[in-house]
């Protein structure tokens, strides 16, 4: 089968199993609820069916699991996509979110909010601020990191990928610093808030979170969808892709402020979770090669898949604890990574 | 009338002149060759020429105008890089479609170009072959591929002009003569090609005129019988040759003493 | 596809199956059907969980957070997580009457979910001075229906709090650090707002740290000698550090005065977390004793 067949016929499968993976997601936790109940709920919201199913269960389907699951999906397309048109971007594939900074920016401003943020917004009477100011130095830090890693590795003739890459390395090790001393004057509980925080979690997930998302990251992954073509371009070489039309200067800049925005918000919404912009895009390039325009939509639903299943197990597994769900993706993705890694090696060699 | 013409092009970066005062006019239909020690400043022509670097001084006149917008200018104006980067695992019929990145064709005929454009570099059976699998010669040669497919369609707005910047480095003297023939061709169809090559016998057999550059500035320009002198060689190349006249093809010969 | 990545997505596809058949046990969660008023209680505070067991409640939990760890029996009960980290559909799935805890316990977003669940969400301050402590038992005897239990509960501990305080009457109080150490590291040092902090205040003693910083900050060697300890309390977190192990990993606490006068008392670290309970009367008075050993 050759690769366009191939890439159609994954991009049909995954469209189904999206969904697929919804529902499942929908009808999965520690409360037990049947298939039919949650068609039920749904129906009865609207207006079709008058069902008997109880409260509690329509409370749980309607408040926690469907905007969990929702901010799941759209959280984990968001990654993954980001990574993909990341590792398009800069020609490397090893490239994720979180090497050029823009997570540990994000995360250095959500720890300022963690752990300073009573002291910073304590003059602001409106509580709405306070209640996202995490939120909002998430996404500043994320968009304040991209931004200076960006102008670092400009000059008057175009960006460098290599001094980005490098830049970015100094500013993680920076906010890596600013982390420490936040974990230093932190106390006790604060410091818990904030470990948590780093491991990740959409099991806060509101209908508000949900709007948030799906106006935010949703245009992010319907126009990094259709950078494909130009991804594939810049794959040759900046030069080259110049030479075939395409404005690298805008182009780059756009893509890096919308995979920042990408990231901020994710986290800001659900904290840390890694490898889904790694791996996804990865599994997606074994299977049908590295096209971007099979591989951006393609990630972007692996990566809502794959977001989900983690938060399915991080759900259940200690209930009625709960797992952080970064480190369910990382359990899952540092180990398949290593894997990926090693046989890329035995093949070299 | 049409025509690629650099236009007193100089290129500064701090106190170093790595272009000085360059004009060149490439007309469509001939084969234009740049020679030139290391660091003469042919690179740096090409950049200008591909608008890769604003040059401090002077023009680039492309089909009498100097600004195109991108899309354009890539519809008229094929680049072949030194080398590339490229370091995904595309198939050969992948990395050469891009070339009709461009272009406005459907898929059915853009990959019947792609295959066109693979038979003129010898290369159609490397077709589904993956393209981190390939040879240096190999890759070179998909790269040309992809370029002829994107100046492949003649235009109503201006004529095609394609920019070889040492198509031959890596390739065995088979493909080498094959490469310059297949410029000469594309010259025959109405392109005009400019192409740097440290060959001078290639550049003397192939081409229709020869620019040498030396120290960023042109120390010659003219037709190869004109231009490949014993005093020119000498003065640019610093090597001590004979030059005699090739027994088939009524070009220069040139000869290392 | 090849085969290859069919085998590897088969791999990594693997432990969601098999989390998937964990659930089943994972949903089976004790239902003993219980008598008519008693009633399903989630804690999320140990102070709160040792309460709720000294009123003779502890029957009707169902489960604990992870910072309730006495009396014993309480490691029976499943575990929510920690406090700050709790979540709404595991603790919905324990079909519970009501969630206690207190003013600590979290993410908002997650009581939020709950009382519109329609969950029962008590939460207390968990400042620890002595009234706090009574109110705190006589909210929860009153929610749990054991008034009397409560009353006889605050009474023996109201009756050791002020044996405590006789014990001091009239005397200058003792510099009293706490320490909870750390192997091979610096011992942090409970400032104001601590469990610590308050015990050492019901106790008697005074915090010299009280007045330089909030929670628990490590301090250096020179900053320890400068608070000039009389009496230094400690908790290794339940691993049995002796008085000379201690000073051996930390020898500078020997030039302190409680060094030299080998008063230097362990506690049971467990009391110091999640809020004062009803232990404190009795081992406020035993610090007391400590402190005043001449009354």
């Amino acid at each position: 089968m050759n690769r366009s067949r191939k890439s159609a016929l994954l991009l049909i499968v995954l469209a189904v199993a999206l969904p697929a993976v919804i529902v499942l997601s929908v009808g999965t936790g520690p409360v037990s609820i049947a298939p039919l109940d949650i068609l039920y709920i749904l129906f009865d919201r609207l207006g079709i069916t008058d069902s008997q199913v109880s409260d509690q269960t329509r409370l749980i389907v309607e408040s926690i699991r469907m905007p969990r699951t929702l901010m799941g999906a759209m959280i984990g397309s968001s990654l993954a996509i980001a990574g993909a048109a990341m590792q398009g971007l800069f020609r490397n594939p090893l490239a994720d979110p979180s090497i050029i900074g823009v997570s540990s920016g994000a995360a250095l401003g959500a720890g300022i909010g963690i752990v300073l943020g009573g002291a910073l917004f304590a003059g602001f009477s409106s509580s709405l601020l306070m209640d996202y100011s995490v939120s909002l130095l998430a996404f500043a830090g994320g968009v304040l990191t991209t931004w200076i890693v960006y102008k670092m590795g400009t000059t008057n003739n175009g960006t460098s990928v290599a001094t980005m890459l490098l830049a970015g390395v100094a500013i993680s090790a920076l906010a890596g610093a600013g982390m420490g001393i936040l974990n230093y004057i932190a106390d006790d509980a604060t410091l818990r808030s904030l470990t948590f925080w780093q491991m990740g979690s959409i099991g806060g997930a509101n209908w508000n979170s949900v709007l948030l998302c799906f106006t935010l990251l949703g245009p992010v992954i319907f126009m990094l969808c259709r950078y494909g073509q130009v991804l594939n371009a810049m794959l040759l070489g900046e030069s080259e892709a110049r030479h075939l039309g395409i404005d690298v200067q805008k182009t780059k800049l756009k893509l890096i402020l919308v995979t920042a925005m990408a990231v901020g918000v994710s986290v800001s919404v659900a904290g840390i979770i890694g490898f889904v912009g790694l791996v996804v895009p990865h599994l997606i390039r074994l299977m049908v090669g590295p096209d971007h325009r099979t591989l951006l939509p393609a990630s972007a639903m692996l990566g809502g898949i794959l977001l989900l299943a983690a938060d399915m197990i991080a759900r259940v597994a200690v209930a009625p604890a709960e797992l952080p769900i970064g480190i369910v993706t990382a359990l899952m993705g540092a180990p398949f990574f290593m894997s990926l890694l090693w046989q890329q090696r035995k093949r070299i060699a | 009338m049409s025509s690629l013409k650099v236009q007193n092009a100089t290129v500064q970066i701090g106190e170093k002149t790595l272009l000085d005062d360059v004009s060149i006019t490439v007309t469509p239909g001939e084969v234009v060759t740049v020679l030139g020690p290391n660091g003469a400043g042919k690179s740096t022509l090409m950049k200008v020429i591909s608008g890769e670097r604003k040059p401090s001084s002077g023009s680039v006149i492309l089909n009498d105008r100097e600004d195109w917008r991108l899309e354009q200018q890539a519809l008229m104006l094929g680049v072949l890089p030194q080398s590339s980067s490229l370091s995904f695992p595309f198939t050969v019929e992948e990395v050469v479609i891009l070339g009709r990145i461009p272009c406005a064709t459907d898929r059915t005929e853009n990959l019947a170009i792609v295959e066109a454009a693979l038979n003129e570099v010898d290369g159609l059976h490397l077709k589904d072959r993956q393209y981190t699998t390939l040879s240096g010669g190999e890759r070179q040669r998909v790269h040309m591929a992809r370029v002829l497919a994107q100046i492949w369609n003649e235009l109503d707005f201006g004529k095609r002009y394609l920019l070889l910047d040492e198509p031959t480095s890596a390739l065995d003297p088979a493909h080498q003569q094959l490469t310059l023939k297949m410029a000469r061709k594309q010259a025959e169809k109405g392109v005009g090609v400019l192409v740097i090559l440290h060959d001078l016998n290639l550049a003397a057999r192939y081409s229709d005129r020869l620019v040498i550059l030396k120290e960023g500035g042109i120390a010659a320009q003219g037709t190869p019988h004109e231009v490949l002198t014993v005093e020119t060689v000498k003065a640019v190349f610093n090597v001590d040759v004979t030059i005699s006249e090739h027994p088939a093809h009524h070009c220069p010969l040139v000869i290392n003493n | 596809m090849n085969k290859a990545i069919g085998k590897k997505l088969a791999a990594a596809l693997l432990p969601l199956t098999l989390s998937f058949s964990a659930m089943a046990t994972v949903i089976n969660i004790p239902q003993e059907t219980s008598a008519t008023e008693e009633k399903r209680i989630v804690s999320a505070g140990s102070g709160i969980t040792e309460i709720i067991y000294a009123l003779g409640a502890g029957n009707q939990l169902v489960a604990v957070d992870l910072t309730s760890n006495y009396p014993p029996q309480v490691n029976k009960l499943p575990k929510l997580g920690y406090h700050k980290q709790l979540s709404a559909e595991g603790i919905l799935a324990l079909k519970p009457d009501m969630l206690i805890g207190t003013d600590d316990m979290g993410p908002d977003t997650t009581i939020t979910q709950l009382e519109m669940a329609g969950l029962n969400v008590e939460s207390f301050a968990t400042d620890n001075s002595a009234d706090n402590i009574h109110n705190r038992i006589r909210s929860l005897a009153m929610l749990l229906n054991k008034e009397k239990e409560g009353e006889a509960l605050w009474q023996s501990i109201d009756s050791d709090l002020k044996a405590a305080e006789k014990l001091a009457e009239g005397k200058d109080k003792p510099n009293v650090l706490f320490l909870l150490a750390m192997e091979g590291r610096t011992p942090s040092v409970s400032g104001s707002g601590t469990e610590a902090n308050s015990l050492i205040k019901l106790a008697g003693g005074f915090n010299p740290a009280e007045a330089q910083f909030n929670s628990y900050k490590p301090l250096s060697n020179e900053s320890l000698l400068t608070l000039a300890p009389d009496v230094i309390i400690y908790s290794d977190r339940g691993r049995g550090l002796t008085m000379e192990q201690l000073l051996d990993s930390q020898p500078i606490l020997k030039q302190t005065p409680a060094g030299k006068n080998a008063r230097i008392i362990p506690v049971d670290g467990r009391l110091l977390l999640g809020g004062l309970g009803p232990r404190t009367g009795e081992i406020a008075l035993s610090l007391a004793k400590a402190f005043y050993p001449e009354s």
